[in-house]
């Protein structure tokens, strides 16, 4: 099921709510639970039911894999049982979303001509994945406290989360489930979950949807065979970038909003990245719980396990780290790609902070920051390397110099055409405005965090509120994907 | 040890690994204090591992962000 379709916003979403703190009302805590997980596996089902024994398979072997280990008298066994339970997720994961990649490579390597399975990717596989890993983790590190298994069905199925993160961690959440006091109705968490979730809704549909359609123009052309113009092109770029953003920051948004009006905190994902000054600022600011559990069990225990931690070292992680980051994206050698240069890139900021003793000034730092991202982000949106390389030879002018036509007007030169931006589309003015407001919310407008932490009950907010509900409400009419459901 | 004096360890800690005179309250995180990022991280845990006798799981090293935080489970795992 999608947040943005009106069977969530005037279905799923209330009826789940009222038994939900019905229940609770009546003392009936566990059984509100178990509803929830219901609720949630239901929510799941609505994509394909056919997966939702996947889902339970996956959630039964974790539950059972790290009863044994916790169980466990000796360090030896405890390791073991830890390993079957790591390979397990990691084959799950591996058949579900890497075969038809390895088959197809293996097929290169050798010259043969295997089929692919056709596997299709189930949803939130990405997530679940690798939220329960880090369960075992904390199991095989006695850490992990709460045993009680509504509590871990509901971390792991619990619908806000589920389909594209955040990644929960255990702790906190199994605390959260745990207190009875969450299943009283909380007025002020309504308003601000109401709030939360329609700005990211307006997000969604409003703004992302909109870049979308203009930077899947652009891809399109490419994917013919075409190159692009140097405008296009560009065009293209700044379209893909503000639909990704917009895209994660409204599901971020709307996931923390549903799960705010059940009274449950779940972590910040996102905190206005394209204002990053660097490429660690941005992993700060980016997908932040991705960032904090690649930091915690990947790079962390690697770093540690080469002896004593040199510069040099950290450096290896943090390359090794991204490009394992990028591969979890996606089975394909552009994400491979994407996430090979996000850890050059971090390795880099690392290095000019520690060795150079030059500062950047902030704006040129932001102004590389944000180009460099963008432009990795080519390698996340095209569907193969063909169509990146397509799109940098677009960047660079391979394509010709067009400006668009509404343009003539203001400038004329004797040796630039001028034409339309895309052959079916001519964006005119009030297009390109488009950018400037997306450009403008990104960079200069307190982001939903500041503006939730302001007073709330004043007229302002609720004209703002009352609007961006309107607007995106009746922006819901064509159901589309939220991007990262692909990963 | 009291909590104020763990403080002043940490302060000397900090000190080390950013290489720069840091003077911490309860309420800093890592987004305040520049320079404090995953090598970073890494690096003050690991002193912290040695200089306080205690060890760190995984899973508590990514909640070390906030030196009340630090504090707490400091405390925790010595009167463990």
């Amino acid at each position: 099921m999608l947040f943005n379709s009106y069977i969530f916003i005037f279905a799923f979403l209330p009826c789940t709510f009222f038994v939900y703190f019905g229940l609770c009302k009546f003392d009936r805590f566990v059984w509100a639970k178990v509803w929830l997980v219901l609720a949630s596996l239901f929510f799941y089902a609505y994509w394909d039911w056919k997966y939702v024994p996947l889902l339970v398979f996956s959630i039964l072997f974790n539950y059972g894999i790290s009863q044994f280990i916790i169980s466990a008298k000796e360090k030896s066994k405890r390791k073991l049982y830890f390993l079957i339970g790591l390979i397990g997720n990691i084959a799950l994961l591996c058949y579900f979303k890497y075969m038809d990649f390895f088959i197809g490579n293996f097929n290169a390597l050798f010259d043969l001509h295997i089929d692919l399975l056709g596997i299709i990717i189930p949803l939130g596989i990405s997530f679940f994945t690798i939220t329960q890993i880090a369960y075992l983790v904390d199991c095989y590190e006695k850490i992990a406290v709460d045993r009680d298994f509504v509590n871990y069905a509901l971390f792991v199925t619990y619908f806000p989360h589920l389909l594209a993160g955040p990644i929960l961690h255990h702790k906190d959440m199994m605390k959260q489930f745990s207190d009875k006091s969450k299943g009283i109705i909380n007025y002020e968490n309504i308003v601000k979950g109401l709030f939360y979730f329609f700005i990211g809704l307006f997000k969604k549909v409003v703004i992302a949807d909109q870049f979308g359609e203009w930077a899947n123009i652009g891809y399109a052309q490419l994917s013919d065979g075409n190159l692009l113009n140097f405008f296009e092109a560009w065009t293209t770029v700044y379209a893909y970038a503000f639909q990704l953003y917009f895209d994660f920051s409204g599901y971020c948004d709307m996931a923390l909003g549903a799960s705010l009006m059940f009274n449950i905190k779940i972590p910040i994902n996102f905190n206005s990245p394209f204002k990053a000054t660097g490429m660690i600022d941005f992993w700060k600011r980016w997908h932040i719980t991705l960032t904090n559990f690649i930091t915690a069990y990947i790079y962390t225990p690697m770093l540690r396990s080469l002896g004593n931690i040199t510069f040099n070292k950290a450096m290896a992680c943090v390359l090794i780290s991204f490009l394992i980051a990028g591969l979890w994206h996606g089975a394909g050698w552009n994400f491979i790609i994407y996430g090979l240069l996000h850890g050059i890139g971090l390795v880099v900021n690392h290095f000019w902070q520690k060795k150079t003793k030059i500062k950047m000034p902030k704006v040129l730092a932001w102004f590389i920051t944000f180009h460099y991202v963008i432009l990795t982000w080519i390698f996340f949106r095209a569907e193969n390397l063909e169509i990146a390389k397509r799109m940098f030879e677009s960047i660079v002018g391979e394509g010709g110099v067009v400006l668009p036509k509404v343009a003539e007007k203001y400038l004329s030169f004797d040796h630039i055409q001028f034409g339309g931006t895309f052959l079916e589309l001519q964006l005119g003015f009030w297009d390109f405005g488009y950018f400037a407001f997306a450009f403008a919310i990104c960079f200069f407008c307190k982001n939903s965090h500041e503006i939730v932490t302001k007073k709330l009950d004043t007229l302002k907010f609720l004209l703002f509120l009352v609007i961006i509900t309107l607007a995106s409400l009746l922006s819901v009419n064509k159901t589309t994907q939220f991007l990262y459901f692909n990963f | 040890m009291t909590r104020e004096e763990r403080l002043n360890m940490l302060n000397e800690l900090f000190s080390t690994v950013l290489e720069r005179d840091i003077s911490l309250s309860e309420d800093d995180d890592n987004l305040a204090i520049q320079g404090w990022d995953s090598l970073a991280h890494l690096l003050i845990i690991s002193l912290i591992e040695e200089k306080f006798g205690v060890k760190f799981a995984l899973g508590e090293q990514q909640e070390m962000y906030k030196i009340s935080t630090i504090l707490d489970l400091i405390e925790e795992k010595i009167s463990e």
